[in-house]
């Protein structure tokens, strides 16, 4: 645990980028933790949460080009706040995977893909932007979401299936 | 393509997909009014994230196991006399006490609502060099924050207390002493790091409101300020 508290924040330099991230960004952050949640208190709880994530993951933001960490920063608050929304539903979502699947064969197009992306259940999604844009491992998302490694496994290799049967029909290229 | 390609792809996607949601919720009906204590939590992340993080992390059931609670029951002596006389005027007393444990303590209260609007109050004396830059008017209580220009903060918020509403003050790594403001019963909350606020608290039993300096300020100062507070308005319905 202290290694992982060492590792966090390294100096000033490190707090600072911190602070200049919350002054630049803290008002969308805001924003998108009161849109989801509609309540005030626990917008501030999932505001939070985000930060102590953002802070115990400080090494990966050195890592990030500056022009993604806005949107590092509303994954993470995001996720946050969709982890706060499942707690006080206090259900599971029944994620309609298989509804996808047959969508994304009329996919057309990046901007549709990405469209199509959006639409995913929010569990699945969480995981995959946890586990490919954040870099958490599958036992941390596991922990978040409250589900098995397993289900996170599975989750992460059938985003991956699905985004290569699009790019097989469509064509897709870097 | 390769795994390495694919992976590329998704994460665009998926941050593109970011990109999208950023424009619906700038697109919101949904207003974020911080709270006071959210905007005390935030200026505490920023003084010393690690400290705060640690803080937020510790788990709520180890403060029960390890808590050795005390529960004080302060009743308003003010109004003691006035109660004995006039049995109706009971109702209108709101009750408060606190609640000690290991690292931070709670004010309660009991008691209904005033329906009557909030007073204005004022600090009449704030240390040279701030100035007023924050006010934020809730319905049942006022934050003001104070700022000089090397941004060192003064938070003056005081509020109605009633059944349901709380108070929680940190007192890790804070020596305590009661103080009175105004013959008022009160509480000082030293901090035993300089670089972290001190607080001042008590509680006007007659009109039912509690009232709290926070300030990287020395004691003497503090409690200045506290005793330079002044009723400005009283707001009539």
């Amino acid at each position: 645990m202290l290694a992982v508290l060492l590792a966090a924040l390294e100096g000033e330099e490190d707090r600072s980028l911190l602070i200049e991230l919350y002054k630049k960004y803290h008002e969308e952050m805001e924003q998108c933790a009161i849109h989801i949640l509609r309540e005030q208190h626990d917008a501030e709880d999932a505001v939070q949460s985000a930060f102590v994530q953002i802070i115990r993951h400080f090494e990966k933001v050195r890592g990030i080009p500056r022009g993604e960490l806005p949107f590092w920063l509303i994954a993470i608050v995001k996720n946050e706040s969709l982890i706060l929304l499942r707690k006080r539903k206090d259900f599971v979502d029944l994620e309609r995977v298989d509804d996808f699947a047959w969508q994304a064969d009329c996919a057309l197009g990046y901007q549709e893909l990405v469209a199509l992306f959006r639409k995913l259940p929010e569990t699945y999604r969480g995981v995959l932007e946890m586990k490919m844009l954040l870099g958490y491992s599958d036992s941390e998302i596991a922990a978040r979401f409250g589900i098995s490694e397993t289900a996170v496994s599975t989750r992460v290799s059938r985003g991956r299936a699905l985004l290569r049967e699009i790019v097989q029909k469509e064509g897709f290229c870097l | 393509m390769t795994d390495r390609e694919l992976d590329q792809l998704l994460k665009q996607v998926l941050l593109d997909a970011v990109k999208l949601d950023m424009e619906e919720i700038a697109e919101t009906d949904a207003l974020f009014g911080p709270s006071v204590r959210y905007q005390r939590q935030m200026a505490a992340m920023q003084r010393d994230p690690l400290k705060w993080m640690r803080k937020k992390t510790r788990s709520f059931w180890k403060h029960i196991l390890r808590q050795a609670a005390m529960v004080l029951l302060v009743l308003s002596i003010g109004f003691g006399c006035l109660m004995a006389a006039v049995p109706s005027a009971r109702a209108a007393v709101v009750q408060w006490f606190i609640e000690w444990y290991d690292t931070y303590l709670v004010y309660r209260y009991g008691g209904e609502l005033s329906a009557d609007e909030l007073p204005e109050y004022a600090l009449t004396w704030i240390p040279e060099g701030y100035q007023e830059v924050q006010r934020n008017n809730y319905s049942t209580g006022v934050s003001i924050a104070y700022q000089d220009s090397k941004n060192n903060l003064i938070y003056f918020d005081y509020w109605r207390i009633h059944m349901g509403a709380v108070n929680v003050i940190q007192v890790e790594n804070a020596n305590v002493f009661s103080v009175n403001i105004d013959n008022h019963e009160g509480l000082y909350f030293e901090s035993m790091h300089p670089e972290d606020m001190n607080t001042v608290t008590w509680v006007d039993s007659k009109s039912n409101i509690q009232f709290q300096i926070d300030a990287n300020a020395s004691k003497i100062d503090i409690l200045h300020m506290a005793n330079s507070c002044d009723l400005v308005k009283v707001n009539k319905k």
